[in-house]
């Protein structure tokens, strides 16, 4: 099976657009989003619409388990408050529901997914150092574990845990490995590029893709909303 | 330039300690030194550098293994200029 790995969508429509346009041209069998489908982004609603009828399999994020109320903000930097409080505004209640049963982590053959980190994927901690990675490798059944949340690709190896550029990952008989696939909608690591992991569970090679996708209309709906235009911005320079 | 030699005990091995000093020396850059599991449970940090970027590192590698370290011994002295990098050693 070949799978397509995508997270940290927020609500960036156009940057899902030329993800799902890259995922059709490489040919996977299924699409998998771990999480954070909303908030920063002004489509909302769009995106969820275009993750289900392209019947994507979702996990809940932090900005989505916020936008529904089942965690609270306090922790959520200023930013993202107010993104979070004018999405909560946009949703319908038939999207309230679906982003409020999304499940936390999924399993498939020889890895799982989650939006954080292990053992406690509802907390939504992050994976910054190695020994937070280390942590995670213990609570980890799988051989590979694909994860988002820090909006950063990069690669863990369990017998060296440092955090490294993610470009390609080889699966061996021995090792495991935990893959960050950064993010579609707003990338971090300096560039603005949407970000989708490609994965054969059968070889166990995969590879990240970055897509180009049109920034500026982007940012521009960002900057017509009302959201705080830090979130355009920053589209704008991938950080 | 200075030199600090830590002995940090608790739940330090097993635990990402000594890849955690690498990652943090490495972002810096501006450190040197070894660290190392010892026989005991203990973790051995030996740091090099300006002072102010040793205590820097020590503060930071000591942020990121808040919970895991119960209690550490420091000495300083000056510093040797034997190390090219940081890294692990056994």
């Amino acid at each position: 099976m070949r799978y397509a790995l995508i997270s940290d969508v927020h609500a960036n429509l156009e940057a899902l657009e030329a993800t799902l346009d890259e995922i059709d041209r490489l040919g996977c069998d299924e699409v998998i989003c771990l999480g954070d489908i909303v908030g920063y982004g002004a489509d909302p609603s769009e995106c969820i619409a275009l993750l289900r009828s392209r019947r994507v399999v979702c996990l809940a994020g932090n900005h989505d388990f916020a936008a529904v109320g089942r965690i609270p903000t306090e922790f959520f930097n200023y930013e993202a408050r107010c993104s979070i409080a004018w999405t909560r505004s946009a949703l319908s209640a038939d999207e309230r529901d679906f982003l409020s049963d999304l499940p936390l982590t999924l399993r498939r053959r020889n890895f799982m997914c989650f939006h954080g980190a292990l053992p406690r994927p509802d907390a939504f901690e992050y994976i910054l150092s190695p020994s937070d990675a280390v942590l995670c490798f213990q609570h980890l059944d799988a051989r590979v574990g694909f994860y988002g949340h820090t909006h950063v690709p990069c690669l863990v190896r369990e017998e060296e845990p440092l955090l490294e550029p993610l470009s390609t990952i080889s699966l061996d008989e021995q090792m495991r490995r935990l893959v960050n696939v950064g993010s579609v909608g707003q990338p971090r690591d300096g560039q603005p590029l949407a970000c989708v992991m490609e994965f054969d569970s059968t070889t166990g090679q995969g590879q990240l893709h970055r897509v180009a996708y049109d920034v500026g209309k982007a940012a521009q709906k960002i900057l017509a909303a009302g959201l705080p235009e830090i979130n355009a911005y920053r589209l704008l320079v991938g950080r | 330039m200075t030199r600090a030699i830590v002995y940090y005990s608790g739940t330090v091995q097993g635990v990402g300690f000594r890849f955690t000093a690498v990652d943090i020396a490495r972002r810096l850059g501006r450190v040197t030194g070894t660290v190392r599991n010892l026989r005991d449970g203990r973790v051995e940090l030996i740091v090099e550098g300006a002072e102010p970027d040793v205590k820097d590192f020590l503060s930071r590698v000591e942020d990121a293994m808040r919970g895991y370290i119960e209690s550490k011994s420091v000495a300083f002295a000056p510093a040797t200029g034997e190390f090219s990098g940081f890294r692990i050693i056994h």
